[in-house]
């Protein structure tokens, strides 16, 4: 058989590759990022909660003790604000909750805008003046801030007037007539969705998940791990090359061999490091669940009645990660592997065309221009057809051609965009070309192996394939 | 016939770097490949071995079309090439296995042939902290570790220190006793001499001689004179018709057109008291052969 000895090669390979100080130190580098980001995800909601919470006590007891208002532990930033109210509406809007939050609520005459105006321009404290005015059809609410932007800037003030807004608005409402028990009532909107016959419809923030979140996130995983360990493969030959080892390995082995046997022990390699990233997320995320958000989000843990944004996004990721499932981890690992056979063999061929390993970046581009190709093919075309929940043109055809679908299926599979049908078509077609390429890269590689001199050109390799 | 090499071909483009190559090796011993640098005999080597395609020809061992990785085939490259990176266990072990040898049979084998060449100190060191003569040791234990009937040595002295170039020697002479089969290049021709049965000499990818080596040295007669005298023997030598070839603070070779030279030579010394430490009429070595057969061209160039 011409692939005799591959396995040796194989086993070698990916025993030294996993024994190197890089790959370990990678693997515990990776592992700790997860910890790191499940323990962040699970808690971060929980700790931004109590960290507002606990900075408006603060605040409150320090402003009643001394007097001395400073923006520290303040909500928004702000402690002290300055209104200024000309809306006309009876009773007048109550902002009385800002007193809650630590703010210090001054209210003041018109006259004094000016003079007021002049302080808070020049001021270095965490004061801002708000005037509420009476317009044409409505109201508008002015927040000036100090020049000085050491305290407050901006987005502080943002913050504070969405609150003031609403209140202002409820206000309006109250002062035509409005019963206060219809406001909610009143206030109640209408969204619009469409959705194929028969499929369960996603809501906005399923539809980022699915569109925009999990094919950016699955598509740059998979990006990093095929790219960065096709780029070793193509190291790993090109080494093998410009080191004169290939000479004693030659006696021994057939090209095929030692070009399949390299793939695939560089490919069992990366999937060893990423099985050990999802592994090492999926554990930690699972010790810690019980603890935090993350329980809450995949259902194991309860989440409180009153919790209605948590609800959402729980219900969310139900709609967004429908296709996940046990097969689908199946699919998503032969697609790897697939994914990962394609863009090495492609490395494998180019690190083979060269004789200096600091020719190596120049004779990979082209793998990286078809690499990128393909990634943004997998993560830009959902995010246009988020709306329509339709799949589009470009992203059809991400799941079906070689250089984009081994990157888009995964995303695809998950949230349940494509059928069983579709996912065993693309990974066949996948495998196909995989073959494919394998028998057009040992035939071209048998042809260059031994080659010395300038970097092969593309064209020249073709025509040493043909003539062997 | 063990091995037959008929009319190889290899061809660069227009290049044609080895021409009608051929050559047979009917009994174990040593073949020696010899030529001048870029004259293709690393290429005629890798186009044996079926490493690089062949435009025309065809290479037999034992009747069938030669294929290394099925039959037991040692190589040691004229580039030398180990894995930087890692051990000398792991490589040998790796190349063992390569020649489908079980673990403690490779096993085994490693540990002799590092014993044998004097390396057991550096098994568990990685290659790149050998020097480049215990990298070489560990090349040609890589080349022996399956016990192949067949071994090609790519120059296997170059850059070797005496001490070593003798342990070589001795590796060698005793593969020839048992029997293999030895391709040898080099540029070392006291050491092709001492250990080759039959030659051939490239030049320029064209074939300007072969045969065997006792038989050629015989075609060309007795025709060299090396003398070492305490007086000067110039006048005397000239006066007899013997050219001078070489002269060296030891000895001067002269070359001899006739046979009546050296023994006119021999005659009148002794008549005029010239005592004569070395008197050695010979055939040509095969350095000189090799000098004449490419050297005049060579220098050409």
């Amino acid at each position: 058989m011409r692939a005799n000895g591959w396995k040796q090669v194989f086993k070698f390979t990916y025993l030294q590759m996993i024994k190197s100080k890089a790959y370990i130190i990678s693997t515990i580098v990776i592992a700790v990022c997860m910890l790191i980001m499940a323990v962040g995800i699970n808690f971060l909601p929980a700790l931004m909660a109590g960290g507002f919470g606990g900075g408006a006590e603060g605040e409150n007891v320090e402003g009643g003790e001394g007097g001395d208002n400073t923006s520290e532990g303040a909500f928004f930033g702000i402690s002290k604000l300055y209104v200024s109210d000309r809306s006309g509406i009876e009773p007048a809007p109550d902002f009385d909750y800002f007193l809650e939050m630590g703010i210090e609520l001054i209210p003041i005459p018109e006259s004094d805008i000016e003079t007021k105006t002049a302080q808070i321009h020049a001021s270095l404290d965490a004061e801002a003046l708000v005037e509420i005015i009476k317009v044409k059809g409505g109201y508008n609410i002015l927040a000036s801030r100090p020049e000085f932007e050491g305290r407050i800037n901006a987005d502080n003030c943002r913050s504070v007037l969405a609150f003031m807004s609403n209140t202002v608005w409820m206000s309006h409402l109250i002062s035509i007539g409005v019963p206060e028990e219809s406001i909610s009532e009143v206030s109640a909107y209408v969204t619009t969705q469409v959705t194929i016959a028969g499929e369960a419809p996603r809501s906005e923030i399923a539809a980022i998940i699915a569109n925009i979140a999990l094919p950016t996130i699955s598509a740059l995983i998979l990006f990093m791990f095929i790219i960065m360990y096709g780029q070793l493969t193509a190291q790993a030959i090109a080494t093998e090359k410009t080191s004169r080892v290939m000479e004693t390995l030659l006696t021994s082995v057939r090209p095929m061999a030692i070009i399949l046997g390299k793939v695939l022990g560089m490919g069992l390699a990366s999937f060893t490091q990423f099985f050990a990233l999802v592994a090492s997320g999926v554990l930690i995320s699972a010790a810690v669940a019980p603890f935090g958000a993350l329980g809450q989000v995949f259902g194991s843990v309860e989440i409180p009645v009153d919790d209605v944004e948590m609800q959402m996004v729980q219900t969310a990721f139900e709609e967004a990660f429908v296709g996940f499932n046990a097969m689908s981890v199946v699919w998503i690992i032969i697609v790897f592997l697939l994914g990962f056979l394609f863009y090495s063999l492609i490395a494998g061929l180019f690190g083979a065309s060269i004789n200096r390993i600091e020719d190596l970046q120049a004779a990979l581009q082209p793998m990286s221009l078809i690499s990128v190709l393909g990634f943004m093919m997998a993560y830009l075309a959902p995010i246009f057809n988020m709306d329509s929940g339709e799949i589009n043109f470009i992203q059809r055809i991400s799941y079906y051609v070689p250089i984009s679908s081994p990157f888009a299926l995964p995303a695809a599979i998950i949230s349940g965009e494509m059928n069983a049908a579709g996912i065993f078509i693309s990974v066949l077609v996948l495998a196909v070309f995989c073959v494919l390429m394998l028998l057009f890269v040992s035939r071209v590689y048998e042809a260059i192996v031994m080659h010395t001199g300038n970097r092969i050109k593309f064209g020249i390799m073709l025509k040493m394939a043909k003539k062997k | 016939m063990a091995l037959h090499v008929n009319n190889l071909v290899k061809r660069y483009g227009e290049f044609t770097a080895v021409k009608d190559l051929s050559f047979s090796i009917a009994v174990p011993g040593v073949f020696a490949l010899l030529g001048s640098n870029g004259a293709g005999k690393t290429t005629s080597i890798r186009a044996i071995l079926g490493m690089l395609s062949r435009e025309g020809g065809s290479v037999t061992w034992k009747g069938r079309e030669l294929c290394v990785t099925r039959e037991r085939v040692g190589y040691l490259a004229e580039e030398r090439g180990l894995y930087a990176k890692y051990t000398v266990w792991e490589q040998m072990m790796y190349f063992a296995e390569l020649k489908g040898m079980k673990k403690t049979a490779a096993a085994d084998a490693i540990k002799f042939w590092l014993e044998r060449l004097g390396a057991v100190e550096y098994t568990k060191k990685r290659a790149e902290t050998l020097s480049k003569g215990n990298q070489q040791k560990v090349q040609l234990a890589v080349a022996l570790i399956s016990d192949p009937e067949l071994l090609i040595l790519d120059e296997p002295l170059s850059g070797l220190d005496p001490v070593n170039t003798d342990l070589f020697r001795s590796v060698i002479r005793d593969e020839i006793n048992k029997g293999k089969y030895i391709i040898m290049s080099s540029h070392q021709m006291a050491t092709v001499e001492e250990f080759c049965t039959d030659i051939v000499i490239l030049h320029r990818s064209d074939t300007v001689l072969q045969g065997n080596l006792n038989q050629i040295k015989k075609g060309y007669g007795r025709v060299k004179l090396s003398v070492k005298a305490d007086e000067n023997i110039l006048p005397l030598a000239l006066e007899c018709g013997l050219a001078v070839e070489r002269k060296t603070p030891n000895q001067t070779d002269f070359k001899v057109s006739d046979r009546s030279q050296p023994d006119m030579f021999l005659k009148k010394a002794v008549e005029s008291g010239i005592t004569l430490v070395k008197y050695e009429l010979r055939e040509p070595s095969l350095h000189e052969i090799f000098v004449e057969k490419v050297g005049g061209e060579a220098n050409e160039s």
